[in-house]
Parts: C-alpha cells; sequence; structure tokens
C-alpha cells in the first residue's frame, strides 16, 4: 500500500507540494487554518501567482488524488506522513524567526495520531527545533514513539516552484531511524535520480539556513562591488562578468542590482544570526548583518539616484514604477525591494504610479497610498523619470521608442542593469543605473 | 601570424607570477626579456633553474631557454629596448603593520623602465593592486618617459593559482583587458594572440574595472571559504556536521561544491593581503562599509587557526606544554612552496610558543620554512615526524597525507590521536582503526 500524505499549511510552499505529490501519484489531504484559502483550493483557485501550479491542482482535484480540509482528525486518520509546511515568519520587532504555527500544528495534530506514522517538517527553522518538536510530538501523540519527526527542508524557489519541487537539485533528510529514512527515500522515489543526503537533525535544518545565507551573501557581495565601483569609477556589470568566468564563482546571483527580498531571504538570514547569538556563536555569523546592510543600502541608492534624475527633490514630481513583486514571475510583495523604494518616494512628495504584471492586488492592498496603473506605458505616461525596479521580461521588452512616446521626460534609472545602455541611450534616454556610469 | 609580427615582449619581476609568464609567453613563441632587480634569481633562471616549486615550468624554462626566445637581464635599459609591450608583474605585499597594500615596487618598476622608453609601447600592469594605481602610474609614465604619451598603460590583472601557473596562464578562464585606447587593445590582442586563438572568452573594460575585477574575484574566494568555515563554527556550537551540509549545499549550482571544503582556511601570498588592501582602499574612497564584510571573513579565517589548536589541546588532556606535536604540513596549499601566511605554519608557530615540541615537514616548503622560522623542529618524512608523538595535526592536504593508512602511523606514534585540519582523511577509517580522530566542525 502506498502511503497517503498530508499536508498542513497550504501557502506557497504547502499548496505546491501538496500538488505536486499528488501529481506523482499519491493520495494527498491538505490542510489549512484559512477556510477561505481551504475553499479556494478546492475550486481550484490558487491563492498565489505560480506559473503552472494551477493545471497540477485542477488536474489532481479531479482525479480526486487531492483533497482538502480544515480538521486536523481528518488529517491524522488519513495520513501516514504528515508534511509540515507552515510560515515561520520574522518575528514583530525581532530578528528572531517565529515558530509558534509550527508548534501550534504540532499541537493540534499530535492528539490525534494513535498510530504509527511519520511527520515531517519542511518549513524553514532555526537550528535545534527538530529536536524540540521531536519531544513534543512524543509526548502528545497517543502513538507515542510511533508517531516521529523527520526534517526535510524545501528548497523550492517561487516562480519555479513546480519544476523545483519536481526535480530537486538534491533532497536533504535528517531523520533519527532507519525507518525514518525508508519511507522518505520511498515517497521521493518516483522523482528518480535525485542525490539524497541523510543526516541528522541539526545539519539538515542549517543546510535550508545556510543556502539562503550563501545565497544572499553573494548578492550583496556583488551589490558591495557596485558601491566600490560607483565610488572608483568602473562598471560591475562588466566586473561581473568577468567574475562569472571563474566557476569557483559562477555567473548565478551574481547580477548587481536593488538585492533581494521576498519572504525567505531576509527573515532568514536574521532568524539565522540570531540563532546563532543564541548559541553563543553570533561572531561567525556577524557578516551577515553586513549582508543585510549592504542589501538595505542597495534601496536607498536607488532612492536618491532617482532624485538625482528629477535634479534634487520629488516634491510633486511625477515618478513611473515599474514592477512591485520581490522579483519577477511572482506576486509575492513580502519585503519587496521595489515597493520599498516605491514608498519612500512617495513619502517624499513623489507622485508614484507603478504597475506589475502579476503583485498589484498585493500591492494596491499593502499601500493604498500609491497611484496605480494598469499597464507600462499607462504608469508611464507623464512621468519625468522611469524606474525600473522588478525584471519582468515585458519590462526588459519594452521599446525605449514607445516608452519615449508616453513620458514627459526621457530619463529612466535601471535598478535592475536589465535594460541595454546602448540601446536607450541611442533611444535618447538619460539612462542611469546601479554601479556603473 | 609569423613570428616577425609578434610583438617583443618583456616581464619585470620574475617572482611567482612574472616568471610563469615569461616562461609562458616565450612557449607561444614570443621573444621574451625577464628582468628582476635581484641577481641571485636572474643567475637562477638564467642557469635552468626556477627559483620557486611550480609543477611543469622547470621543464618549460629548459625548453624555451634553449630556443633562445627567453632571456633575463638586470638591466632597464635593455628591457626598454627590446619590449613592445612591458608586462609589471613585482609584487605587491602588505605593508608591515598596517593592512594596505605596499606599492612601492610598482613605482620603482615604473620609475625604472619608464626614462628608457623612448618609442611608442605599451606597458601592461599585472600586479594585484588597489582601484586607482593604474590611473595615477598613467600619468607617472607619461611625465617620465622620454616618448611621453607615446607610452600607454594598460591593466591585465592575473587569475593564474599556484600549483597550476603554467596551465592557468596558457589556457586562462578569461582575459581582462583595462584599457584606455582601442591602439591598447590592439597591442593586448597581439600579445595574447595565441590565447585569444583558444576561443578565451576576453572582457574589455576601463583600468578601474580591470584592476576591481582581481581584488573582487579574491575578496569573493575568500567569502567562500570563510562562509563555510563560519558554518564549521555553527556546527560545532549545534553538534551538526559540516561535510554533510557542504555537500548538501554542493549540489545547488548557485552555490557549486568549489571552494567550500571546510577546514583550516585560507593563506597565501594572495588572499589575506588582497582583502586586506581591498577593506583599505575602500576606506581611503568612502565606501568602507561597502567591504567591511572582508574583515568578519578575515575574522572567521583566523578563527579557524585558534580552534585546530583547541583541538590539539582538548585531544592532549589540556595542556601543549611538554607534548610532542607532528606537524604535517607548512606551505600554505597543497602542490607549492610558498609559506607566506601559511596556516599551517601559523598553527605550528603557535603551539610551539606554547610550549609543545613541535616537529613539521612538508614535501616542498621544508626549505623555505626552515629559513624563515630556524625556531622550529623538522623532520625527513610524515613518519619521521610522527615517531613517538603524542599527538598528529594535518595542516596541508598533500595527496602523500592523504593516503597515509592509519594502521602504518599507528607503529610509530607515541599516541593514536589526531586532528584533521583539512577534512583530508577519512574519519571512520581512522577511528576504526583505534585513533582519536577530530576535525573542524564535525562531531
Ligand atoms: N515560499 C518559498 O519560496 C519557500 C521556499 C522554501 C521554504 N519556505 C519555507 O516554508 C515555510 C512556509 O513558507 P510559505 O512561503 O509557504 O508561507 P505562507 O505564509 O505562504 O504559508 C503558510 C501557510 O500556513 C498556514 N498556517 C498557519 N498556521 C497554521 C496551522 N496551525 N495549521 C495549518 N496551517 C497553518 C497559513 O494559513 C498559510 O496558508 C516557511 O518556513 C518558509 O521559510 C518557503
Ligand atoms: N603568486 C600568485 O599566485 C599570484 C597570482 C595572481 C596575481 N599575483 C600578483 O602578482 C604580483 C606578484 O606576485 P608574486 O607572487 O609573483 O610575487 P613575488 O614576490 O614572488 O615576485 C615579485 C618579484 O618582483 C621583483 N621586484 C621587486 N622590485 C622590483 C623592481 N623594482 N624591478 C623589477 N623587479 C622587482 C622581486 O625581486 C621578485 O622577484 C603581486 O601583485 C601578486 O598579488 C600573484
Amino acid at each position: 500500500m502506498p502511503y497517503r500524505l498530508t499536508v498542513l499549511g497550504t501557502g506557497y510552499l504547502g499548496a505546491t507540494h501538496a500538488a505536486c505529490m499528488a501529481e506523482l501519484g499519491f493520495e494527498v489531504l491538505a490542510l489549512d487554518v484559512d477556510q477561505s484559502k481551504i475553499e479556494r483550493l478546492r475550486r481550484g483557485e490558487l491563492p498565489i501567482h505560480e506559473p503552472g501550479l494551477e493545471e497540477v491542482l485542477r488536474r489532481n482535484l479531479d482525479s480526486g488524488r487531492l483533497r482538502f480540509t480544515t480538521s486536523y482528525e481528518e488529517v491524522a486518520k488519513f495520513g501516514d506522513v504528515h508534511f509540515v509546511c507552515v510560515g515561520t515568519p520574522q518575528k514583530k520587532g525581532e530578528r528572531a524567526a517565529d515558530v509558534s504555527y509550527l508548534d501550534a500544528v504540532v499541537e493540534s495534530l499530535a492528539p490525534y495520531l494513535d498510530r504509527e506514522c511519520l511527520v515531517v517538517g519542511k518549513s524553514t527553522v532555526p537550528v535545534g527545533t527538530a529536536e524540540r518538536l521531536a519531544d513534543k510530538l512524543v509526548r502528545l501523540a497517543p502513538a507515542g514513539a510511533q508517531a516521529e519527526l523527520a526534517w526535510n527542508p524545501e528548497f523550492l524557489r517561487e516562480g519555479f516552484a513546480v519544476r523545483d519541487t519536481l526535480q530537486p537539485d538534491r533532497i536533504v533528510l535528517g531523520v533519527a531511524s532507519e525507518r525514518a529514512e525508508k519511507i522518505l527515500r520511498d515517497v521521493y522515489a518516483p522523482l528518480g535520480e535525485v542525490p539524497i543526503v541523510v543526516t541528522d537533525f541539526p545539519t539538515a535544518e542549517l543546510v535550508k539556513s545556510a543556502a539562503n545565507a550563501f545565497l544572499a551573501t553573494k548578492i550583496s557581495f556583488i551589490n558591495a562591488m557596485a558601491e566600490v565601483c560607483e565610488a572608483a569609477g568602473g562598471d560591475v556589470t562588466q566586473l561581473s562578468a568577468a567574475l562569472s568566468y571563474d566557476d569557483r564563482i559562477g555567473g548565478r546571483y551574481l547580477n548587481p542590482g536593488l538585492g533581494f527580498g521576498g519572504g525567505c531571504l531576509p527573515k532568514d538570514i536574521r532568524a539565522f544570526t540570531a540563532r546563532a547569538d543564541e548559541l553563543g556563536a553570533g561572531h561567525a555569523l556577524a557578516f551577515l548583518r553586513e549582508v543585510d546592510e549592504i542589501n538595505l543600502r542597495r534601496r536607498a541608492r536607488m532612492v536618491g539616484l532617482a532624485g538625482e534624475a528629477l535634479g534634487g527633490s520629488f516634491g510633486g514630481r511625477r515618478v513611473a514604477v515599474l514592477g512591485a513583486a520581490f522579483k519577477p514571475n511572482s506576486d509575492d510583495i513580502r519585503d519587496s525591494p521595489a515597493l520599498d523604494v516605491a514608498v519612500k518616494i512617495a513619502e517624499l512628495g513623489g507622485l508614484v504610479t507603478l504597475y506589475d504584471p502579476a503583485a498589484l492586488a498585493n500591492a494596491r492592498a499593502a499601500h493604498p497610498q500609491l497611484g496605480y496603473a494598469e499597464s507600462a506605458l499607462e504608469a508611464a505616461s507623464g512621468a519625468e523619470v522611469v524606474l525600473l525596479l522588478t525584471e519582468w521580461q515585458e519590462f526588459v521588452a519594452l521599446d525605449p521608442e514607445d516608452l519615449g512616446a508616453v513620458v514627459a521626460a526621457r530619463v529612466i534609472v535601471d535598478g535592475r542593469n536589465a535594460l541595454d545602455v546602448e540601446t536607450w541611450r541611442g533611444a535618447g534616454w538619460d539612462y542611469r543605473a546601479l554601479g556603473r556610469p | 601570424m609569423s613570428d616577425a609580427e609578434l610583438p617583443r615582449l618583456t616581464v619585470i619581476g620574475t617572482g611567482y607570477l612574472g616568471a610563469t609568464h615569461a616562461i609562458c609567453m616565450a612557449s607561444l613563441g614570443y621573444d621574451v626579456v625577464g628582468l628582476d632587480v635581484d641577481p641571485g634569481k636572474i643567475r637562477k633562471l638564467q642557469s635552468g633553474e626556477v627559483p620557486f616549486f611550480e609543477p611543469g615550468l622547470p621543464e618549460l624554462l629548459a625548453k624555451t631557454l634553449e630556443s633562445g626566445r627567453l632571456r633575463f637581464t638586470t638591466s632597464y635599459a635593455e628591457a626598454a629596448e627590446h619590449g613592445d609591450v612591458h608586462f609589471i608583474c613585482v609584487g605587491t605585499p602588505q605593508q608591515p603593520g598596517l593592512d594596505a597594500c605596499d606599492l612601492s615596487y610598482v613605482d620603482a618598476a615604473v620609475r625604472g623602465l619608464a626614462p628608457h622608453l623612448t618609442r611608442r609601447c605599451l606597458v601592461v600592469g599585472k600586479s594585484t593592486v588597489p582601484v586607482g594605481t593604474a590611473a595615477r602610474l598613467s600619468g607617472l609614465l607619461t611625465e617620465l618617459a622620454p616618448a611621453g604619451a607615446e607610452v600607454e598603460l594598460a591593466w591585465n590583472p592575473e587569475f593564474l593559482r599556484e600549483g597550476f601557473a603554467v596551465d592557468d596562464t596558457l589556457r586562462p578562464d578569461r582575459l581582462v583587458f583595462g584599457v584606455t585606447t582601442e591602439w591598447a587593445r590592439e597591442r593586448l590582442a597581439a600579445a595574447f594572440a595565441p590565447i585569444l586563438d583558444l576561443g578565451t572568452p576576453t572582457v574589455v573594460t576601463d583600468l578601474p574595472t580591470a584592476e576591481l575585477v582581481k581584488v573582487a574575484a579574491n575578496s569573493f574566494l575568500a567569502t567562500k571559504i570563510s562562509y563555510i568555515n563560519a558554518m564549521a563554527e555553527i556546527c560545532e556550537a549545534t553538534g551538526a556536521d559540516v561535510r554533510d551540509l557542504a555537500q548538501a549545499l554542493a549540489y545547488d549550482d548557485r552555490i557549486g561544491g568549489r571552494f567550500l571544503q571546510p577546514g583550516l582556511g585560507f593563506g597565501g601570498g594572495c588572499l589575506p593581503k588582497d582583502i586586506r588592501a581591498f577593506a583599505y582602499r575602500a576606506e581611503e574612497i568612502g565606501v568602507g562599509q561597502a567591504v567591511s564584510f572582508l574583515r568578519e571573513v578575515d575574522a572567521i579565517n583566523r578563527r579557524r587557526r585558534s580552534r585546530t589548536i583547541d583541538l590539539v589541546r582538548e585531544l592532549l588532556g589540556g595542556q601543549l606544554n611538554g607534548q610532542r606535536v607532528a606537524c604535517l604540513g607548512a606551505a600554505f596549499k597543497p602542490n607549492s612552496d610558498d609559506i607566506r601566511d601559511a596556516p599551517a605554519l601559523d598553527v605550528a608557530r603557535t603551539m610551539h610558543g606554547l610550549g609543545a615540541n613541535v616537529r613539521v615537514y612538508d614535501p616542498a616548503a621544508l626549505d623555505n620554512a626552515r629559513r624563515t622560522y630556524p625556531e622550529l623542529r623538522y623532520g625527513t618524512s610524515a613518519m619521521d615526524v610522527a615517531r613517538d608523538a603524542d599527538v598528529v595535526v594535518l595542516l596541508t592536504e598533500w595527496a602523500e597525507f592523504r593516503e597515509i593508512q592509519p594502521e602504518a602511523l599507528s607503529e610509530v606514534v607515541a599516541h593514536r590521536r589526531i586532528v584533521d585540519g583539512r577534512h583530508a582523511l577519512d574519519r571512520d577509517a581512522w577511528r576504526a582503526a583505534g585513533w582519536e580522530y577530530r576535525a573542524l566542525g564535525r562531531p
């Protein structure tokens, strides 16, 4: 009998995981405490923007392999393997991660667990969390030690979530027993040849924090080089090209620009430093504070460049902002650099009109004070400066003449080094970008 | 292209970089004159002896000397007379007591050469320098050279790695040409024609960007090494295993497994001094905050050395004083005799200072080590230094150390205790053979 799977928490990670595991042929029951989210998912509506996911969702709803519920009792009865995918956001006013949602899941689920089963954490957590939850699980579950915990961090990227789930780079299994290892190997067997690293709880938890710490560091590294280029008269895009030929460095995550945001990188590196402090090893991760600061300074520099382009002041000036999502192919605006810049300029008196292909509704809900438009050209019409802040393909493909026809002044600040300088300057634009002359 | 069309080259400064560059360019068919102010070095090179350890280079030196395309001199007049393109390869060490880079050798090379430059030629900096140096030297050249503005400066940073210097020079990942005119670009292209013919990617850019590429590359590599070593520190605090961690990270090709080996950290004549000089220069131009993470990178790197000593001390029950410690490795990395800022020797000297009876063995760097640190004791082989040792410490991951069998070493030591500073040994095999095995960042 193949395992029956459940997924607890149906946000970005959980909805993707549930749909993809059903796609692999498993029977999946997914739970969320948010009733309206569950109702939408049951109707085949994705509460998030994720290319390709809605098709997978609908296909598996139709086949009956994928179902949704809000009942922990039902989930406990149904599942052999329970994947925990709830959020672990940054605590308000602190750097540390809020793991209370995880505790809530274990407290809700465990009392119904009366037979052998595996509870698998996928959320990103501070190292040490798994061990604590494992104890709690055994204590609260009627099945006792028959209800076992494992940790299986998730590396999917929004925008590529389906592909990353079905064709991951690697699978990391933090397990305390061979039984747990075997169950998880069976569950992921339909993925075919994927490297699997089997390790202990703390190492598994750390892999995820460490991976995000590295990616954030790499992005801030090239942005630090942009800061130096700005002071030394160098060109960071050429610098980045020259570095990327060295395959010990590699060109990925080496694009200078407005830096990182979203629901993962910023909160994860902060939570990681907070946890290191608790462990008395804060000095080891002090560099991550620099990484965070470099990243935040890029936003300030972007505002500065926009201000310079306008001759010093935003008061009453029309500013077109292209992009609100924290990255292209996503509607996620959590800690979005683009929105951060837009909001700051509005605070300084700029008349901001913003457009984003997917994140408009989210942006409007979070920042009703900004102006919004239904297209890039509409946002740019009458603008004295255009800011490209999220590198959606439709912005990269913009024609300088089309845009030039609607703006009040041909001035553009490219926050993502996404446009071709020669083309835009050739079309009479005053083109500026981070880290280049 | 016939030989007659090839520009004639000179190489000023014939250390690691310069000797390699001169020999490799001659092997590609260029007429090359190498110049150094150290007559001893020049004599050695003339007689076919490479003054440092570099696999493949002695053979290539013999061949190129014989071909007649390579000569050495101490005369700037001769070099100036010969060269159409002059490569500056002198050292840029850390200033004593300061993080800043010592540019006096580069300045001296320009001052030595410029007064003899009476015709149009290109001077190409290859040394690693703080951003802004090229612009300054360019002014100096024009001012001092009789040919004035006919003499142009370009920057062409070097990325070779010691131990792979020949291959890296003949088949580089990329060439970076920092130039101010099309003429300079053409001259550089002529000076690297056979390498460009291989399809080597070239980035043509301005002087400051070219200077920055080199320090940025080294800063990135240092950061990556210290990053995984910071993870080792976290593993030590949580009982996790940094080897598993590194393996899991390496599957992500945005990260990649290269330079992701946890251990005793970096050293040598480049990484440490380059990141310090970079941080110093960034302060000078008002953007110190941009690279202040490099100070953390440096600090993490240094802490690995003291942590290694802590592991040795723990194995010895808390005391180094009077204990016999066998150190395997002195060079800053395997396949090199370079001991500049070598982590291995730093650890050995500190333990010696704490009263341990330290003996060191290294396959290539013993002479250099002995000359620089006569206070340490040295042996003739791994087995020799391990004899009657209370603890063995592996500090440089030479292949011959990796291949040591625990049973063979068991025969000679007083106690089967080993600290693997480079994750070079199979932990389980050593423990199975009765050894107390400790490594950085692993249980
Ligand atoms: N989004 C990503 O790209 C990504 C990638 C890898 C890892 N992660 C990690 O996965 C975790 C989830 O992230 P996300 O982006 O999906 O968050 P999210 O906020 O989109 O989703 C969390 C979901 O959990 C639900 N939830 C909260 N408390 C619950 C409870 N007690 N029981 C059941 N459901 C509950 C919420 O209603 C919400 O739907 C985080 O730890 C995150 O760091 C996210
Ligand atoms: N060694 C490497 O792996 C490597 C790699 C890339 C870049 N670099 C850079 O290349 C430069 C040279 O490094 P190295 O390792 O070859 O140093 P080195 O100390 O081995 O060689 C420097 C040589 O320059 C000579 N010299 C000093 N003053 C001189 C003068 N006025 N005229 C002529 N010769 C003079 C010295 O006698 C010595 O032989 C440094 O900037 C270094 O950072 C080195």
